[in-house]
């Protein structure tokens, strides 16, 4: 919600992004230090005005259709009218453009007003300061610059920040204060804005999500979920079938007999300890090597019942290693 | 107004965390998606470096978990809560029942320490079952 509170020295009403509350800034018009507060400044709630009433006095024009559009919106009724009394005894300055008839209307009379001291602009002559100037702070365009020569040069950084509000200086003298809060320039960003402007305007200022304690849960479950992950790929290592008839031993030593020339045989006996071609290898790590210098492609593995699995793992993980195109297996029993 | 102007830098210097949220979330999908649990990591395969990795939905599990006497336990299925078989026929008609309903692929995951006479008894058991792919489960070293 944007933040509303006066200045503490003149009472000028400002309205102002909640992301600048507690920055400090100078009021525009007394030039005072002020220190955006926190929350609201509590305001007076706002009634329909009865403004209707009003024009005929001031522009001796009673056919305003859309007279209390910015009255309905006035945040600044009080200053408003105040400013509309003083000036009633010299309604006649520019009663060719009042009262005004919409909010285009309304800004050309106060141009016009403000311009007694300078020149005179006609309606058609007044270009609406361009949108650039209007900062998506809510700033409202900073009319001081335009038009009157009152606010100084700080009018634009300020009017960037700070949505403005200024009566309307409806004298058009230059007794006047330089900005009376002008109601409709509050809104003056949307153009489209109807009369309940005010919420609306609020909704899409300064409302933004904060995503940091999304972002935490978000990492948190992240972390989680990378570390307990296991990608469900179970590996294995194909073994050839067992001779489902046979017990491995006399299958293993038949083939042995025939193809000794042209096969390596490895045997684990039971104390785990592997063979090639019946020479022990007292260090495992090295029966890549020897079977590499074999140079044969076909491999024979014996393994004795009671020798332990892993063993046999090895070893025909080995032999894959070397590239061997034929591994069989056996199991043998008895004594070794 | 000049100390306004240092305040407005600051604020337009801000992050937009708005693609590293996507990007995080992306991630947080993938890995939701991907990952299970794993119940079973207590099972102590061999390691071996030519193990290939298969898909585990088509396959049939049977582990062999080691015990004091060195036998091994059988149990069916992927995990130490399977249930333990005596008799290789009810494995034969475990794995027999996985091939009927699609699965050709038998996983023997026998632990390090398990006897290889009691592993092949269970291959055994296994290839009795015809058009039936064998393999043992490893671990990467």
């Amino acid at each position: 919600m944007p933040i509303k509170f006066r200045c503490p020295s003149c009472r000028q009403a400002y309205t102002i992004a909640s992301k600048k509350a507690g920055t400090k800034l100078f009021c525009q018009k007394c030039k005072t230090k002020i220190k955006v507060p926190e929350k609201s400044t509590p305001e007076p709630p706002v009634e329909p005005v009865q403004k209707p009433t009003q024009p005929p006095a001031i522009g001796g024009k009673g056919e305003v259709p859309n007279e209390d559009l910015f009255a309905d919106v006035t945040p600044d009724r009080n200053a408003v009218e105040d400013v509309e009394f003083s000036e009633s005894p010299e309604p006649d300055t520019s009663s060719t453009n009042r009262p005004p008839k919409s909010e285009a209307d309304f800004r050309t009379a106060e141009i016009e007003v403000g311009g007694e001291s300078n020149e005179r602009l006609s309606p058609d002559q007044y270009d609406p300061p361009p949108l650039d100037q209007m900062d998506g702070l809510g700033s409202s365009e900073s009319t001081g610059g335009d038009a009157s020569e009152a606010p100084s040069d700080d009018d634009d950084d300020l009017a960037a920040v700070l949505a403005f509000e200024k009566s309307m200086e409806d004298g058009g003298e230059t007794t006047a204060p330089a900005h009376v809060p002008l109601p409709d320039e509050l809104f003056a960003e949307d153009d489209d804005e109807e009369e309940d402007g005010f919420g609306s305007r609020a909704d899409d200022d300064a409302e933004e999500l904060d995503l940091t304690p999304m972002v935490d849960v978000t990492f948190l479950l992240l972390i989680f979920f990378m570390i307990t992950a296991s990608f469900s790929i179970q590996k294995t290592l194909s073994v050839p079938p067992p001779d489902p008839e046979k017990e491995g031993a006399s299958t293993s030593t038949t083939i042995k007999e025939e193809e000794e020339q042209e096969q390596t045989t490895i045997h684990i006996d039971s104390r785990n300890v592997i063979s090639v071609d019946d020479e022990p290898i007292p260090n495992p790590s090295r029966l890549v090597d020897i079977l590499r210098s074999k140079r044969t492609t076909d491999v024979l593995i014996t393994s004795h019942e009671s020798a332990i699995h892993e063993m046999l793992v090895k070893v025909v993980d080995a032999a894959q290693e070397v590239g061997m195109q034929k591994i069989r297996i056996g199991v043998t029993k008895g004594p070794e | 107004m000049s100390g306004f102007k240092k305040n407005e830098k600051p604020e337009e210097a801000e992050l937009d965390i708005t693609p590293m949220i996507d990007v995080t979330f992306l991630l947080l999908i993938f890995f939701m998606v991907t990952s299970t649990m794993d119940q079973q990591k207590q099972i102590n395969v061999p390691p071996a470096k030519h193990g290939v990795g298969v898909e585990a939905s088509n396959a049939t599990f049977v582990t062999i978990l080691a015990n004091e006497g060195g036998l091994g336990r059988v149990l069916l299925g992927d995990g130490a809560d399977g249930e333990e078989v005596v008799s290789m026929d009810r494995v034969t008609r475990y794995v027999q029942q996985g091939l009927v309903e699609g699965r050709d692929l038998c996983i023997v995951k026998a632990e390090r320490d398990v006897t290889e006479g009691r592993v092949q008894d269970v291959l055994r058991a296994v290839g009795e079952i015809e058009d039936m792919k064998f393999a043992v489960g490893v671990q990467a070293p």
